[in-house]
């Protein structure tokens, strides 16, 4: 039975198998191109500069991501200090981190994943409720922030931290269900019910603000 | 309607998520890049967690996921093709029908062809196939020869209808070798939703697992092995770029083009999925065009047939799938990238 295929025999051929040929068309498979793609090239060679220890190339992956992932680790935190913290440590981690990192994902992913999980390990060694103190409140409400956006933020400090982590984690940041369990070591159905609780704990807050 | 006046908790949460996402966040001071420049040059290194972790087995169990369920049904064998060997951290896909293209991955080429539109999925039913896997070595010597037996039944994943797909395949010359995957696909577009594959033995272990789910646009998972010596297992997280689907499985690839309105300018692209755990064996871009048609002759029946010539890994690779259904009868590669030889799969039943 193992016959090469009548298509690269010529027309002569005739394999044992095949009863009938109905048709046959020969197809020259073309060859593309190489693509090319000089964005990601340029951010290889950053993050091949980062992995063999240079601070320039350290500081550009700073620039780029510092504001996103500062905003990640704050709003599982609540406290700037921790925040900075956390964004120090993933920098300061992230040469060597970069090793494992194959750069097939979403780099602003990856590192938006790791930020999340240091911060929320940084919650767990604490084991403390996030406080925010009156330096910071100003600090989180800019001017521009509206009577609306301040209520919300007071009624989201206001909820119990493993609430307020799986509603910052899935509401604002956009991770999963299941992205959120293995973070936090719990199971897709309580990553499910704690964010059913929290916006139901939002929502009475809210209504409660409202009616005062 | 305002966010505080909606009654139903989901209406709320459609309702607070653009105003949660617009809550206003302050930025790092100007002091922290300086510190954390300060912080390397003082010689201060931090190890980072893997990412995106795993979920614990646990788990796994808990929410029912098919991989993990898989694992606890299935045994199975390494291929001896296998060549060169080294150390569990080299762990690279062993496909069946389609052979070791992908560990041979490419992707520096797009997609020569549209990608498969997976019109036909309806066609699926519940099926069982035997399939013979030959192989001959340059002088013409039959080496190997392999049995899988491949079944499609219906299953629910997170209360949505799908496909389990599961293979297990045995070398048929006795030796303790086998193959085993399970494969949860949507039943609406094929969409592979967890995979598990099991080989044993595998080199210097008795067996290795491979344990993938699918979310977006990314595979995750975890590669592990069992004794006598235990592997520390790797993390799988591989991004699975879009252009460059549908992704499917080697256990699914008999089946798959039954989903496909096959005819005879009929041509389109697809990636076969590898274990994911090298970065060379993530995927592999397929190919495939109808050439012609053929009636073949197999050990399950004579069947009219499309003749689809795949490329896969700069190889050719000739299937034939019947026009009744689509299903895989044949295949063939005159070069084997593990034996330098023929290598033929026959369907040689189906129910």
């Amino acid at each position: 039975m193992l016959q090469e295929p009548a298509s690269s025999r010529g027309s002569s051929g005739e394999a044992p198998c095949k009863v009938r040929a109905c048709s046959r068309i020969v197809i020259v498979m073309p060859f593309a191109t190489p693509r090319s793609e000089p964005a990601i090239a340029s951010q290889v060679d950053i993050l091949a500069e980062t992995r063999a220890g240079s601070p320039t190339a350290l500081a550009a992956l700073y620039e780029e991501h510092a504001n996103q992932l500062f905003a990640v680790a704050y709003r599982l935190l609540g406290s700037r200090d921790d925040a900075e913290d956390v964004v120090h440590d993933v920098f300061v981690g992230l040469p060597e981190a970069l090793r494992r990192y194959e750069e097939r994902g979403s780099f602003a992913g990856w590192l938006r994943t790791i930020t999340a999980r240091v911060a929320l390990a940084r919650i767990r060694e604490t084991s403390a409720r996030p406080t925010i103190d009156i330096e910071e409140a100003h600090v989180v409400a800019p001017a521009r922030s509206s009577d609306a956006s301040l209520t919300l933020d007071r009624a989201l400090r206001d909820l119990s931290p493993s609430l307020r982590t799986v509603l910052v984690l899935k509401e604002i940041e956009g991770f999963s269900h299941a992205e959120i369990a293995a973070m936090l070591d719990i199971s897709v159905g309580a990553s499910e019910v704690r964010l059913h609780r929290a916006l139901q704990a939002l929502r009475a807050t809210l209504k409660n603000e409202k009616s005062s | 309607m305002p966010f505080s006046r909606r009654r139903d908790i989901s209406d709320f949460a459609d309702a607070i998520r653009p105003e949660l996402k617009s809550l206003p966040a302050p930025e790092p001071s100007k002091e922290l890049l300086p510190r954390i420049l300060a912080s390397r040059e003082a010689g201060a290194r931090i190890i980072l967690p893997d990412v995106p972790s795993e979920p614990s087995r646990t788990r796994f169990k808990v929410v029912g996921v098919g991989a993990a369920i898989a694992a606890a049904m299935l045994l199975s064998v390494i291929p001896r093709e296998r060549s060169h060997d080294g150390s569990s951290d080299d762990a690279w896909a062993s496909p069946i029908f389609l052979g070791n293209a992908a560990f041979a991955q490419t992707t520096s080429r797009a997609p020569l062809f549209p990608p498969i539109s997976v019109t036909r999925a309806g066609m699926l039913r519940p099926m069982s196939v035997q399939l013979a896997r030959r192989y001959l070595d340059r002088n013409g010597k039959l080496t190997m020869e392999h049995r899988s037996d491949v079944s499609l039944s219906p299953a629910v994943v997170n209360n949505k209808p799908a496909w389990k797909i599961t293979s297990l395949e045995r070398d048929v010359f006795a030796k303790p070798i086998s193959i085993a995957e399970t494969l949860y696909v949507a039943r609406s577009d094929l969409r592979m939703l967890s995979r598990a594959v099991h080989v044993s033995p595998y080199r210097r272990f008795e067996r290795i697992n491979i344990q993938q789910r699918f979310l977006g646009d990314s595979v995750s998972g975890r590669m592990t092995t069992d004794g006598p010596s235990i592997g520390a297992g790797r993390v799988i997280a591989r991004k699975l770029d879009p252009e460059f689907g549908p992704y499917l499985s080697d256990a699914f690839a008999p089946m798959f083009l039954m989903a496909a309105p096959l005819h005879r300018d009929w041509r389109g692209s697809a990636s076969l999925l590898g274990w994911s755990v090298i970065p060379n064996d993530v995927f592999a871009p397929l190919s495939m065009r109808v050439e012609g048609e053929e009636r073949i002759k197999v050990p399950a029946g004579t069947f009219d047939c499309w003749r689809v010539v795949m490329e896969i890994a700069g190889k050719r690779i000739t299937f034939w799938a019947r026009k009744s259904d689509g299903l895989g009868v044949r295949v063939y590669d005159a070069s084997d990238a593990s034996t330098g030889g023929p290598r033929e799969v026959l369907l040689l039943s189906v129910r």
